[in-house]
């Protein structure tokens, strides 16, 4: 019977879109565990309580609601607006992140589609998004969409170099760009421990303003330009746009996990559920650093990427490779 | 506007539609004057209106669902008001925070301050008071959460939306 | 010294954690309701039996969001007098919509119809439904809470201290009637045996007859008992001899004294003048008899059956509202007995007179007000006065200032920090000194 399923499963037919509704399920369920995540933890670390009503029990259909209501939404394209591409906007934002999800080694043998270049696929995938965002300032037709969009491309080709250069330090070290293989030659204690945390803490801090997420949100800083790209942005497609967001969040941490963490490996049962644990603890530092840090000043950002990360980020290829070339560590 | 409110929907799916907007009233705090205080009093720690899920998190009138008016509305100010209000995506609501912007109220005989911002924009819920206090604003959005997840979304917008017409001395 | 750069990033990520694992500071206004001082500037409420319709608060108000409409009605005349007019308030409206809730309305009442109560729930969908007329000021009337109490040894309002020293009056002189009473049965068992039971059934007619206002009657602070402290011993027996005092007053044929006429008519008055003076003249005497004749024969109870539906008359209110209506009525009482003579009580008005218009809330409400509501009026001028022989001791010039023990003792047991109650025995300390330095002045003088 077992058998005879698993067979089954072997037909592409069957198992592709076996893989797809996993992927699409788990790209539904964690950025909305996350958001809510976000909700409470932000709120606890403010005194607050956050939301209680909806659901009932603390809230727990807080994002439910939200989505429901956009749904709902009048979905507004501005008069001046470059109408195709004001739409198109958050699917070009959107559907990389998905993407994303199906190169996670999520298990030993649960990678839903398997790259030599994995490591590289995912890194490219994620930056993607950053076109979505230049496609939705630009159509937009307003002029805090524009600077917010101009920020957000410069943020993120500023932090894409040290970003790829730590994944790249992990590749040396591992050998390899395949996420899978990474994983399976990491302890379950990951390249932390060793002279890859300083790696991990590169990446970190050059996902986050990947993400534009807060400290590093100018490009949507409220008290500058409203909303940067999402300005005009109504209804269904700004909710595709936190989405994406969410989703980031959710990828980067999965992706940071797999590199630096160890991925789905654990100290007892190794499994999904490792990965589910360390992306949701990183996701909590993310938050964890939205509510506690304020925003830089765009020149502060720009200065922090080139004259500390990159370097920082080269220097660590260096000692990465001299450490590979003459076998020290591992 | 869009399918959901072309068409009467049948009440279950009504209803999950309306329980959705209800709990999700992103808010857009028009702030004039000192009611506005009290209006960021009760989005802080003691307060906390996310809990009844009004998330301040509308950066702009493109996210908002509630518009909170909240202080003197002169006449100057109005048409930037009517504009951000027209900015809004439907459905939206308005709850008119506090006696200027419910009627003027001390300025009710001034020539620079509009009376009442219901003169330029249909009003959901008035919420007494000079300041309201922090509570009173509670009670206005849990008045206005209540209508919500009575409503019909199709009516609302085919009556060119917005609550009953004002009657003066209706039962005085 | 400056630290490690960037530890300050790590401080602040401790800040943040910590405050998560605190408990919030968030009070979940729905399920839970506020706590509201008294004072709080909710919503304005009318106790429109104390309105005269004197238009003070629809004139004072700067925006003009009071609305009173009013007709004038003739009362029947009383024996011998004339018909007076009365106002009649047939609709008080406030708008709150257009109210800045500043008060003025509430400050400048004359006879405190208008007050604030912390309600705050009235937001609505329609603008005109935000003018509320009479019928809902009245019941927000109800949630009027008590006067916060006064502090410690502060000096009483002048108009409870003065019911208080009538009621003391009035006990002290009902028990020397019973005194004597006692002095005058014993020769005959079997009728002071029927006098006493008159007495009982005239306590327990004055008890039902003036169910709601014995309360307050008893305790003439704004923070009124309920119903059954009030009938226990001592207070019962306040309220009878009230009741039973008072009637001397009223029960007084009405008749003309024809010397002081005759008189008055030889001096040139006119008929009308002199008949009427003739009838004041006739009827302080009258009275000031039968006064005298019932403190001379306490024992007789004849009139006093009688009094307990004459004494409540007065004082029972249209709305059936017994508080506000209730203290008036222990306070004129008194004082008629014992100072004036010749005052007769002033009808229905009573309502009016400033301590009648105590919240009525109270009564219905006990939990709402604060336990230590009670004891400020009554306690109070007993503290004060006991400490007056030690402290005249004291130095006048310089007052040491120490900590009242007792008045510290009751603090910390009512779970006051130690810093507020010592901070606040001290006051009290002082306050009392200071007392008892004016009072010795004062007698020395």
């Amino acid at each position: 019977m077992i058998d005879a399923a698993r067979d089954l499963l072997d037909n592409y037919w069957v198992l592709m879109p076996v893989k797809v509704l996993a992927v699409l399920a788990i790209f539904l369920t964690f950025p909305l565990v996350v958001g809510y995540m976000e909700h409470k933890v932000m709120a606890h670390m403010q005194a607050r309580l956050g939301p209680m009503e909806a659901g009932r029990f603390h809230g727990v259909l807080q994002l439910v609601a939200d989505g429901i209501k956009f749904v709902q939404k009048e979905s507004i394209i501005p008069k001046a607006a470059d109408k195709w591409v004001f739409a198109l906007a958050p699917a070009v934002a959107l559907i990389p992140a998905i993407l994303v999800f199906g190169f996670i080694p999520y298990g030993p043998d649960l990678v839903p589609i398997r790259s030599d270049v994995g490591l590289f696929v995912t890194l490219a995938l994620s930056s993607v998004s950053v076109i979505g965002v230049l496609m939705a300032a630009w159509s937009s037709a307003n002029k805090y969409s524009l600077m917010g969009g101009i920020r957000a491309a410069a943020q993120l080709i500023a932090y894409e170099l040290p970003l790829v250069l730590a994944a790249a330090a992990v590749a040396m070290q591992a050998g390899s760009a395949d996420l899978a293989v990474i994983v399976e030659r990491q302890g379950w204690w990951g390249y932390i421990v060793g002279p890859l945390v300083i790696g991990f803490f590169v990446y970190g801090t050059a996902a986050l303003a990947e993400l534009t997420r807060p400290p590093f949100d100018m490009p949507v800083a409220d008290s500058e330009l409203v909303f940067g790209h999402l300005t005009e942005y109504t209804g269904l497609r700004f909710a595709f746009f936190l989405l994406t967001e969410y989703a980031g969040i959710v990828s980067q941490s999965a992706i940071a996990a797999t590199l630096f963490l160890g991925g789905w490996k654990g100290p007892f049962l190794d499994g999904p559920w490792w990965l589910a644990a360390k992306v949701l603890a990183l996701s909590f530092v993310v938050i964890w650093a939205r509510s506690t840090y304020p925003r830089l000043r765009e020149d502060q950002l720009q200065s922090f990427a080139w004259l500390r990360l990159v370097p920082v980020s080269l220097a660590l290829l260096l000692v990465v490779g001299f450490l590979k070339v003459y076998e020290v560590g591992i | 506007m869009g399918l959901v409110d072309s068409v009467e929907l049948p009440q279950p799916i009504k209803f999950v539609f309306n329980w959705g907007r209800k709990y999700s009233l992103w808010v857009f705090n028009f702030g004039l004057a000192c009611c506005a205080i009290e209006f960021i009093a009760t989005s802080m720690a003691r307060h906390d209106f996310i809990r009844l899920g009004v998330i301040p998190f509308a950066h702009g009138p493109r996210q908002a669902d509630l518009l909170v008016v909240s202080g003197t509305l002169t006449d100057k100010m109005a048409p930037a008001l009517q504009r951000l209000y027209q900015e809004m995506p439907e459905p939206k609501y308005v709850i008119s925070f506090g006696s200027c912007s419910n009627c003027g109220g001390p300025y009710w005989d001034s020539y620079s301050v509009t009376k009442g911002v219901d003169q330029i924009i249909p009003v959901d819920v008035y919420v007494p008071g000079c300041p309201p206090r922090p509570e009173a604003l509670l009670n206005g959005i849990m008045k206005l959460q209540e209508r919500i997840g009575s409503e019909s979304l199709h009516q609302r917008l085919a009556n060119g939306d917005r609550p009953e017409p004002i009657v003066v001395g209706a039962d005085a | 010294m400056p630290a490690l750069k960037g530890v300050g990033l790590l401080k602040g990520l401790g800040v943040t954690l910590k405050t998560m694992t605190r408990p919030a500071a968030t009070r979940q206004y729905p399920h839970v309701k506020p706590d509201l001082p008294a004072r709080s500037r909710g919503v304005i409420a009318l106790i429109e039996e104390n309105c005269t319709v004197c238009m003070l608060c629809a004139r004072e108000c700067p925006d003009w969001c009071i609305y009173i409409d009013s007709h004038k009605e003739q009362v029947a005349p009383k024996e011998g007098g004339r018909a007076r007019t009365r106002n009649l308030l047939d609709r008080f409206a406030i708008d709150f919509a257009l109210c800045m809730y500043c008060g003025i309305c509430v400050e400048v009442c004359p006879f405190d119809a208008l007050h604030w109560s912390p309600e705050f729930e009235y937001a609505e969908h329609q603008i005109e439904k935000l003018t509320h007329e009479m019928d809902t000021l009245r019941t927000w009337a109800y949630s009027v809470p008590a006067p916060d109490p006064l502090e410690e040894g502060a000096i009483e309002p002048k108009e409870i201290e003065s019911a208080r020293k009538a009621r003391e009056a009035v006990a002290a002189k009902a028990a020397a009637a019973a005194e004597q009473a006692r002095a005058a049965a014993p020769p005959v068992p079997a009728p002071a045996a029927a006098a006493t039971q008159p007495a009982a059934a005239t306590t327990t007619g004055a008890a039902a007859g003036t169910a709601t206002t014995t309360p307050t009657a008893a305790a003439p602070t704004p923070v009124a008992g309920d119903a059954a402290p009030a009938a226990s011993a001592g207070a019962a027996g306040a309220g009878t001899t009230t009741a039973a005092a008072r009637p001397a007053d009223v029960e007084v044929e009405p008749g003309i004294d024809q010397a002081t006429y005759d008189r008055l008519l030889a001096a040139g008055e006119s008929d009308r003048t002199a008949r009427a003076k003739a009838k004041a003249a006739y009827m302080r005497r009258a009275k000031a008899e039968a006064r005298a004749a019932q403190a001379a024969g306490a024992t007789e109870p004849a009139p006093a059956p009688a009094a307990p539906a004459e004494a409540a008359a007065p004082t029972q209110v249209p709305a059936g509202e017994g508080a506000p209506a209730a203290e008036p009525a222990s306070v004129e009482t008194p004082a008629a007995a014992t100072a004036a003579p010749e005052t007769a009580p002033p009808a229905p008005s009573a309502v009016g007179t400033p301590e009648g218009a105590e919240p009525a809330a109270d009564a219905r409400d006990p939990d709402a007000r604060s336990p230590e509501g009670d004891p400020t009026a009554s306690g109070t001028a007993a503290e004060v006065v006991a400490p007056g022989a030690a402290a005249a001791q004291a130095d006048a010039e310089h007052l040491e200032i120490e900590v009242d023990q007792e008045t510290y003792d009751r603090l910390i047991e009512a779970g006051e920090p130690e810093r507020t109650a010592r901070a606040k025995a001290k006051a009290a300390y002082a306050r009392k000194l200071r007392a008892a330095q004016r009072d010795g002045g004062g007698a020395g003088s």
